[in-house]
């Protein structure tokens, strides 16, 4: 019974933690459009689930809460209210109260207390105005609550509501110091007469039964059909059973409209498990591939054609199963934006694009923070105060976009916003009276911008409680590191700021490049490499003593040697018998010698972590063909990046 | 090629009764706790991690897993020697870290009850005595006992880059 129980309690708690997503996003829609009647049914409708679960496993307090929260949304579905601007306001407040209890329901933690937002409730669905609260007595109100609900669900039940005589009648002994638990007890009697279990109704009555004995025994009365994917079916005439029962018309119409596109519950670790599988089919497909040899016998190499091409769509469609699109990710901002954009006093308009474009979920969990900051940066010190704008003729509404795309096997964001941009010659400034750069030193537009990147920069004049502490950008560009991406920001001064974020498709999957250095083989993520060149010895020179330098073109790009840097023993000493690879991050690039290329695969990345650790340079491992293990470099923590062609460190 | 593990040749009471691993390093015999060894495989060359600690010989794939490869004589400042054909490495699981060591060669399963281990003189040499859990006797030599979870802990250096 137990394990049922919480089978179908994980279940309530995801759908709900969607059905309250839901609830706000169409919150902030209402905002835009307060009579939509789509928008306001699907509030409704959202609320009127989580109280229908809540009801029946149980859980009071987030029943209760819903309860009040319907009766006021089916005003608003009905017509008989319009949502104002102080309405939404109060049931966004609600809809995080709900959070909590939420929140307080899963963890088995106690709930706060709803009696204040309650009474609020109580007095708008009355036709009061925000603003008239008075003070109200907790325990008459949850008692007025209590009735409200057994009548409508005597009301659900098809019984015709008696407003003089609720199902649960007011207990008589109310008396003017509340105790609860004899309130308590009564409404049980109560709720025993209409039971139709005998065994219950008898229990019920006996009064020295404690109330967790009579939970457990209403609890035990309906009989429990963890049925997963389907509404709950409870026939026993059980209070919040009938609630249940009542849903069922309901459920059932929310399941048809969910069933257009079946959605399957599935856990990552399953998918995690398929994606490692896979893994391990591509390259034992690789190793029979070499094992084929370069002349196999043509039912042979079909056999082998057959298998390469059915395990890479098989590894493309795995991959997928853990895409999702980023618009679930997106979905938070508009509220972040609107409760910043009033606390900074300033009018903001979010625009979001390409909600539809795919991520690993891994990735979308690791931008959620990234992302959350760059937009409160752009609302906080990008975008200037209505009044700033109109002085300089732009409109009031400052515009926060956030764009996702696909481009040549990596995911583009874009974090921009239209306020007053960088200023170049503050960063500078406070560079230098931070020791962080020379006051002589030459630096480019895009070095200046990349210093915000490190820690402790802030050339915000106040600290708020939404960023100024320098702590952000730092922690921003670390995280999309983790990601395996990259992070360039444009600026114009007076039009705006643009952060450009570029990910990899995934993080299990690396599209390589295998270099030989001495006799050890190494690979480096495609996406870092610019290109390849087979260097004259001419085109290197040692800059004052202090590292090696090529001169390739218009640029000047440090130079380093892997054999030196992995201390491998090679017989490539000069340049001109190797490789120069050229490498990047972001905006900074550099060159790597190697001894020869040896191909450009796919490589599953496996974990280094997990049994050894974090290795400085590297990103993890990956298996070749052979069986034998290679490093996969991190080509953005090599120090050699650390220099981009100055002679001082930025973001390392 | 993996080695199967005989049945041990004492039987005590069920509570105190643990099972050991023998192995043989420099000429001596240690044992580990049959319960955190996972598998044995026969001596593979390692992929070389850079710039790692002396002792990390590498690391090796397992069935699609990166386990890392700890030279014990390393570890315990012996002579190094040249691995044989009886070289074997000891696939060791704690917790969910799994890691391999090299020994000289695996000696067999024996049974031994935990008040038969006795504390072993304490030397001086701070480095790795947390790693020894004890002294057994067993059918005339000695058995230097090694807590693998100490071992572990005791090699500071990449677990630093974890952290």
């Amino acid at each position: 019974m137990d394990f049922d129980t919480s089978d179908l309690k994980q279940l309530f708690f995801e759908e709900s933690d969607e059905f309250v997503e839901l609830m706000e996003s169409s919150l902030l829609e209402l905002e835009h459009d307060p009579t939509n009647a789509d928008t306001l049914a699907q509030i409704f409708r959202s609320a009127h689930s989580i109280k229908g679960g809540s009801g029946s496993l149980g859980m009071n307090e987030v029943m209760m809460f819903t309860h009040a929260l319907e009766t006021l949304l089916d005003q608003l579905r009905k017509g008989a209210m319009t949502a104002d601007s102080d309405i939404i306001a109060m049931l966004l407040e609600c809809v995080d109260h709900l959070r909590d209890l939420l929140d307080a329901a899963r963890n088995d933690t106690s709930s706060p207390s709803s009696a204040a937002l309650l009474a609020r409730l109580e007095i708008i669905i009355d036709g009061g105005k925000i603003g008239q609260e008075k003070e109200v007595d907790e325990e008459t109100f949850r008692k007025q609550v209590w009735e409200a609900v057994a009548a409508a669900q005597a009301e659900e039940a098809g019984e015709t509501p008696k407003p003089a005589e609720p199902v649960v009648k007011p207990p008589s002994t109310l008396k003017p110091a509340f105790d609860e638990d004899a309130f308590r007890k009564e409404v049980w009697a109560a709720v025993a007469e209409a039971e139709a279990d005998d065994a219950v109704k008898a229990a019920a009555q006996a009064p020295d039964k404690s109330l967790d004995e009579l939970d457990k025994l209403m609890d035990e009365a309906a009989p429990a059909k963890p049925v997963v994917s389907e509404p709950v079916h409870d026939p026993a005439p059980h209070p919040t059973a009938v609630a249940a029962q009542a849903d069922d018309p309901k459920k059932a119409a929310h399941a048809a409209e969910k069933g257009e596109n079946q959605v399957l519950r599935i856990s990552a670790d399953k998918v995690d498990k398929l994606i490692n599988l896979v893994g391990e089919l591509v390259i034992h497909q690789s190793m029979l591939i070499d094992a084929a040899g370069p002349s196999p016998t043509p039912a042979l190499a079909s056999a082998v054609s057959a298998i390469s091409q059915a395990t890479r769509e098989l590894q493309e469609k795995v991959l997928a199963v853990r895409m999702l699109p980023i618009k679930q990710l997106f979905g938070r901002f508009p509220r972040v934006v609107r409760d910043l954009g009033r606390s900074c006093g300033k009018q903001v308009n979010l625009e979001t694009s390409g909600e539809e474009t795919e991520l690993d979920k891994m990735v979308i969990e690791g931008l959620a923070d990234p992302l959350t900051h760059l937009i409160r940066n752009s609302v906080d010190h990008g975008l200037e105060t209505p009044a700033d704008r109109t002085a300089v003729g732009k409109p009031e509404f400052g515009t926060v976009s956030l764009r996702a795309r696909h481009e040549s096997g990596n995911i583009i964001l874009e974090v921009a916003d239209d306020g007053k941009g960088l200023d170049r010659e503050k960063i500078l400034k406070k560079a230098i009276d931070n020791g962080m750069v020379g006051a002589d030193d030459q630096l480019t537009d895009e070095q200046i911008y990349s210093l915000i990147y490190q820690p402790g920069f802030s050339t915000a004049k106040v600290v708020s409680d939404v960023s100024g502490r320098g702590v952000g950008m730092d922690i921003v560009l670390q995280a999309i590191r983790t990601l395996g991406g990259s992070i360039t920001v444009s600026s114009r001064p007076g039009f705006g700021t643009t952060f450009r974020i570029k990910l990899p498709l995934t993080m299990a999957i690396v599209e390589g490049l295998t270099v030989k250095v001495g006799n050890e083989l190494y690979v480096m993520p495609l996406t870092n490499i610019v290109e390849c060149i087979k260097p004259n010895t001419s085109d290197i020179h040692m800059l004052a003593g202090q590292g090696e330098m090529l001169n390739l073109r218009q640029s000047c790009l440090p130079v380093t040697r892997l054999a030196t840097m992995f201390g491998v023993p090679t017989e490539v000493t000069d340049y001109k018998d190797g490789v120069l690879v050229i490498v990047e991050d972001g905006s900074r690039r550099a060159a790597l010698l190697v001894d020869e290329l040896i191909g450009q695969n796919q490589v599953v990345v496996k974990s280094l972590e997990t049994n050894y650790g974090n290795v400085a340079a590297f990103a993890g491992a990956t298996i070749l063909g052979d069986g034998k293990v290679a490093l996969i470099i991190d080509i953005a923590s090599l120090p050699v990046l650390a220099t981009g062609g100055t002679a001082y460190a930025v973001a390392a | 090629m993996t080695a199967t593990i005989s049945a041990p040749q004492e039987a005590k009471t069920q509570n105190d009764t643990n099972q050991f691993l023998t192995f043989q390093l420099a000429g001596e015999e240690y044992g580990l706790d049959i319960l955190t060894v996972q598998e044995i495989r026969g001596f593979v060359p390692a992929t070389r991690i850079p710039n790692s600690p002396d002792h990390v010989t590498g690391v090796l794939n397992l069935r699609g897993t990166i386990v890392p490869l700890y030279d014990l004589r390393k570890m315990f400042n012996l002579p190094e020697c040249d691995y044989d054909q009886f070289a074997a490495i000891v696939v060791v699981n704690i917790g969910s870290r799994v890691i391999g060591l090299v020994v000289d060669r695996v000696s067999e399963v024996i049974a031994a009850s935990t008040s038969d281990i006795q504390p072993s003189p304490d030397l001086g040499h701070s480095a790795c005595q947390d790693a020894i859990r004890g002294i057994l006797r067993h059918e005339e030599h000695l058995v230097i006992l090694l807590d693998a979870v100490s071992l572990l802990e005791d090699d500071d250096s990449n677990l630093n880059l974890a952290a």
